[in-house]
């Protein structure tokens, strides 16, 4: 029990856990192929359809959780494994002797660079880049655009860092610099920058995501997003039909904010310290049965 | 180059709003309080919000008229509130607001503010003009990518064909060449914004140096 609340196996079996899911989920009849029903366009919530069915007549309770499941989740999975790959390069860019000549002025410049466009142009180009307007492509953008974030992010924090009296302490006494980066930098004082980034960029994921595919760019029929599904119903929201941007606009909201609202509570539980609470359980168990 | 006009036009009208709110919150510091408190909503939700909202319950078209047969002054009022929707989706409002509460927090505690004081001036007719600048260039400074990012939805949603629209349907066309022009012009627009808040920032930290 001790041992399962160490960060990494919790995070291990929340993975197997979504994964398992997902599966599950996503094999759905009613997920996988909604039916089309042209003689109940726009119905009302009832007990087959609870969020009511869309302008074909499909459950959009159904296409709003395909759109969460092969739409946002993957993207947020995406976002993640960027933000590290963009941290764990950036390190690497500083450490390795490599970045003082090529990487220092050629490709680090450059990424340094894009980083200064808004993420949307920044993605638009990268979706440019692939020739192609559909989901992966975007993916591909969202990719490149946490990956430069997170880069230039770790750049911008050893900057900062760098000249404090304890790094510069620590290399005079001969240590390294990927000691100090990861010690000093990973596990203590950019931890929090680099958490708030990290759940940061999975609101971004959505918004651009979102705005992509409401235009027209990203997922587009019959693949679900919310994007896709507000602006194929903009037009029965605009003649009075407000139930539909009532449930989008309200998985957007809850979506937007679930990211920030789970980094809340897990700080709560590393800070409630949940592990020492069952040492003391298990220690007085110990006690009693002597 | 109408598209360009009608993305400037936004950019314009936002200017006008963010000029307007700093000295509302200048003269009235208790709005700070409340506008700094409503936080960020992304356009996606804002927009359709404000469309069905204003049209349920005032009868008011806010989507954008068309370029052939409308008056050129219907044109520009009409930018009026895809504009309002960006200040407050793009954050600009909040930043505003607590740049305000954080930059007059520190200049009353300043010693020139102190002296001026002793001589006989008027606080607020002290701080005011020069809080004005700095707040207004360090909040476009702060809020310009979320802005420029943004603009492709209001676009989209207020149905204004600019430049941000015209050049994400391009790109959906696959047509490079206009794609390629539109983001070159999307970006040297972004390049100017920037270039112009970074260079008013220095000159107001030149500026203020000596103050402090």
């Amino acid at each position: 029990m001790l041992r399962l609340l160490s960060p990494g196996k919790v995070f291990l079996c929340y993975f197997a856990l979504s994964v398992l899911c997902f599966n599950y989920l996503v094999n759905l009849e009613f997920i996988a192929n909604p039916a089309v029903n042209l003689s109940r366009i726009l119905a009302p919530p009832s007990l087959d359809h609870w969020l009511g069915t869309d302008a074909i007549g499909r459950d959009l309770g159904g296409r709003i959780l395909k759109a969460v499941l092969e739409g946002t989740l993957i993207l947020w999975v995406l976002s993640f494994l960027a933000t590290r790959l963009g941290w764990a390069m950036g390190a690497f860019s500083l450490t390795s002797g490599f970045s003082k000549s090529f990487m220092k002025r050629g490709l680090r410049s450059f990424i340094l660079w894009l980083d200064a466009l808004p993420s949307i142009l920044l993605v638009l180009i990268f979706v440019l880049l692939t020739g192609q307007m559909d989901g992966s492509s975007l993916g591909f953008g969202i990719f490149m655009l946490f990956f430069c974030k997170s880069f230039c992010l770790v750049d911008r924090l050893y900057q900062i860092s760098e000249n404090k009296g304890y790094w510069e302490a620590h290399k005079a006494l001969g240590g390294t610099l990927a000691d100090r980066i990861l010690n000093y930098g990973f596990k203590s004082h950019w931890r929090e920058s680099l958490q708030k980034q990290s759940y940061q960029n999975l609101q971004s994921s959505l918004i651009v995501e979102c705005g992509f595919s409401y235009v027209g760019m990203g997922m587009s029929e019959p693949r679900a997003s919310l994007g896709n599904i507000l602006s194929s119903h903009f037009d029965d929201i605009l003649r009075g039909d407000y139930w539909i941007a009532f449930v989008i606009l309200t998985c957007f909201l809850i979506l937007y904010h679930l990211p920030a609202k789970l980094a809340d509570l897990s700080d709560w539980v590393l800070k409630k310290d949940l592990g020492a609470f069952f040492r003391q359980a298990f220690a007085l168990r110990k006690l009693f049965s002597k | 180059m109408v598209q360009l006009v009608l993305t400037i036009g936004i950019f314009s009208w936002l200017m006008v709003y963010v000029m307007i709110s700093a000295l509302a919150f200048l003269r009235w510091p208790h709005f700070c309080f409340f506008i700094s408190h409503l936080g960020f909503a992304p356009a996606l939700l804002v927009a359709p919000l404000v469309l069905v909202g204003f049209y349920g319950l005032f009868s008011l078209d806010l989507l954008f008229p068309s370029l052939i047969d409308t008056p050129f002054y219907i044109l520009l009022l009409s930018l009026m509130a895809p504009a309002l929707v960006l200040y407050f989706s793009s954050g600009l409002a909040t930043t505003l607001a607590n740049q305000v509460k954080m930059e007059s927090s520190y200049w009353k505690n300043q010693p020139c503010t102190r002296f001026a004081l002793s001589l006989g001036a008027k606080e607020e007719a002290f701080i005011r003009p020069l809080l004005f600048k700095n707040t207004l260039t360090a909040s476009l400074d702060k809020a310009l990518p979320v802005i420029f990012s943004e603009t492709l939805v209001i676009e989209a949603m207020f149905n204004i064909h600019g430049l941000f629209l015209l050049t994400f349907q391009s790109a959906r066309a696959l047509d490079w060449h206009s794609a390629g022009e539109g983001l070159l012009l999307i970006v040297m627009v972004y390049g100017a914004f920037r270039w112009t808040t970074k260079k008013l920032l220095q000159s107001m930290k030149k500026r203020t140096a000596g103050y402090a």
